[in-house]
């Protein structure tokens, strides 16, 4: 087996020995917040543990700060999460959602990614393919030993301060967000409409072919080209609403072998809390 | 984890000489030919979780062809000492630019099979050095977490009939590459001067 440091497909997982992998089921409703979890308890990819995007992957206690919608977990808490679901160092991590992989996936992903660990993958096409497979699934939650893990978050892969984003030299930022909401035609979710000064949109469905697949590398490469113009990769900042989906451009770059990009935490729900920030609307 | 490793490592200023640690071992079946000095490096990128880099031969080096291995090679007659061999090798085999590497000491040199004495250099490599294998030596590179190296249930042990004798091994299985032979015994004295065996 080779490890997997970006995506991984349905038959590459079903391949895995169980004891060489640590699978992590995503799944999250933001409209139904106990949804996700049910569906992981009435059916699973075999061997998976649960993550909940609030509970595992967020500090929820620090909403109030603008820190967005989902801060980040402390380096602690997240280790906690990896002991729990008994994590050792080298060890393969899966993470899948409902599909294509956008959401909670994608955030545990990048949260492995910041605290150094390169040996986790988002499952291509998610729980749908899986399905769609005809693979096996089960009900039973795995009993697996804990672990002591302490981790160290890399500052370096992450903006929460958002005087940084207007700070000399500016970063490239990419908002993932769809585009009417980048626009600022519509907010379904956050107190104003719009986007950061001088982001650009690349929305994060954008990654995937109509078959619910990601593009080929080099097709992505072509097309984040586009988007970065001169600036590399090292200076692009990833946002969308609230951290999660942002994760997801980030994902398709370091697939795509453009690699070093960062995220914007707080992104627009952590932007926009504080009402004096700027705002812009229309296509720039 | 790198002080750790640093403070369990012979210093700079003293670069290991002589016969290496399996010398008595490697008497029994080699003789006392003369051994060719070479030198490797164990680098280690720096970051939150520091990562060993190691190579992957490929299968048309006359030498350990597709074995897992450090990079690093025989030291060269322009080559002042084994630190010069090691950033050279890393240099030609991997790309790493040798302003991005720092060292830090030695192991304990190892002599192999095939008639090489080699002093290893222990250094960090900065987090965000690009390496550019070279197409002809190196297959692949790959790098595995210090942290799982450390992990005592990772250093599988086993033996191995050689020439009448049962003679104890170690290796480790990172993804899938098996890292055993003498980049693994060197892995085993850099553990075991750490006190992690």
């Amino acid at each position: 087996m080779t490890l997997r440091t970006t995506l991984i497909d349905v038959a590459a997982l079903a391949a895995l020995p169980a004891n060489e992998v640590l699978v992590v089921d995503c799944r999250i409703d933001l409209a139904d917040r106990t949804q996700g979890e049910r569906s992981y308890l009435a059916a699973h990819i075999p061997g998976a543990v649960y993550a909940d995007l609030e509970r595992d992957l967020s500090d929820m206690s620090r909403v109030a700060e603008g820190l967005g919608r989902h801060p980040l977990p402390s380096s602690a808490a997240f280790g906690a999460v990896l002991g729990r679901w008994g994590w050792t160092p080298g060890l393969q991590v899966v993470c899948y959602d409902a599909g294509p992989g956008a959401l909670a996936a994608a955030r545990l992903w990048w949260l492995l990614r910041l605290a150094g660990v390169r040996e986790a993958a988002v499952l291509d096409g998610g729980f749908a393919a899986w399905q769609a497979a005809g693979q096996p699934l089960e009900t039973a939650v795995p009993a697996r030993t804990p672990t002591r893990v302490t981790l160290t978050w890399d500052a370096r892969q992450v903006i929460v301060d958002h005087a940084a984003l207007h700070a000399a030299p500016a970063p490239l930022l990419i908002d993932a967000r769809a585009v009417a909401r980048y626009r600022g035609e519509i907010e379904p979710l956050d107190r104003a409409a719009g986007h950061v000064p001088g982001a650009r949109n690349r929305p994060y469905l954008d990654n995937l072919l109509a078959d619910g697949h990601f593009k080929p590398p080099a097709q992505l490469r072509e097309e984040f080209a586009a988007v970065l113009g001169e600036a590399t990769p090292d200076q692009v900042v990833h946002m969308c609403g609230s951290g999660v989906t942002a994760c997801y451009n980030l994902l398709a770059m370091e697939h795509a072998g453009l690699t070093g990009s960062r995220l914007y935490a707080p992104s627009w729900s952590g932007w926009v809390s504080d009402p004096s920030r700027p705002v812009a609307t229309g296509n720039a | 984890m790198m002080d750790e490793l640093e403070a369990a490592l012979r210093p700079l200023s003293a670069p290991p000489s002589g016969p290496g640690w399996n010398h008595a071992e490697m008497t029994e079946l080699l003789g006392s030919s003369l051994r060719l000095p070479a030198a490797v490096l164990v680098g280690f990128r720096e970051g939150v979780q520091p990562r060993l880099v190691l190579t992957v031969r490929t299968d048309q080096l006359q030498a350990h062809a597709g074995q897992v291995a450090f990079p690093g090679g025989r030291s060269d007659p322009g080559d002042g000492d084994a630190l010069a061999t090691a950033l050279r090798e890393s240099e030609e085999e991997i790309g790493l630019d040798r302003a991005l590497v720092k060292p830090l000491g030695y192991l304990d040199r190892f002599e192999t099979i095939s008639g090489y004495c080699i002093t290893p250099v222990v250094a960090r490599i900065a987090a965000d050095a690009r390496l550019y294998p070279a197409p002809a030596e190196v297959a692949e590179v790959f790098e595995v977490p210090l942290a799982f190296l450390l992990e005592p249930a990772n250093l599988r042990r086993y033996t191995m009939e050689f020439r009448g004798h049962a003679r104890p091994m170690v290796e480790f299985i990172h993804g899938g590459h098996r890292i055993w032979g003498a980049t693994a015994a060197m892995l085993y004295n850099l553990l075991k001067r750490m006190g992690r065996t």
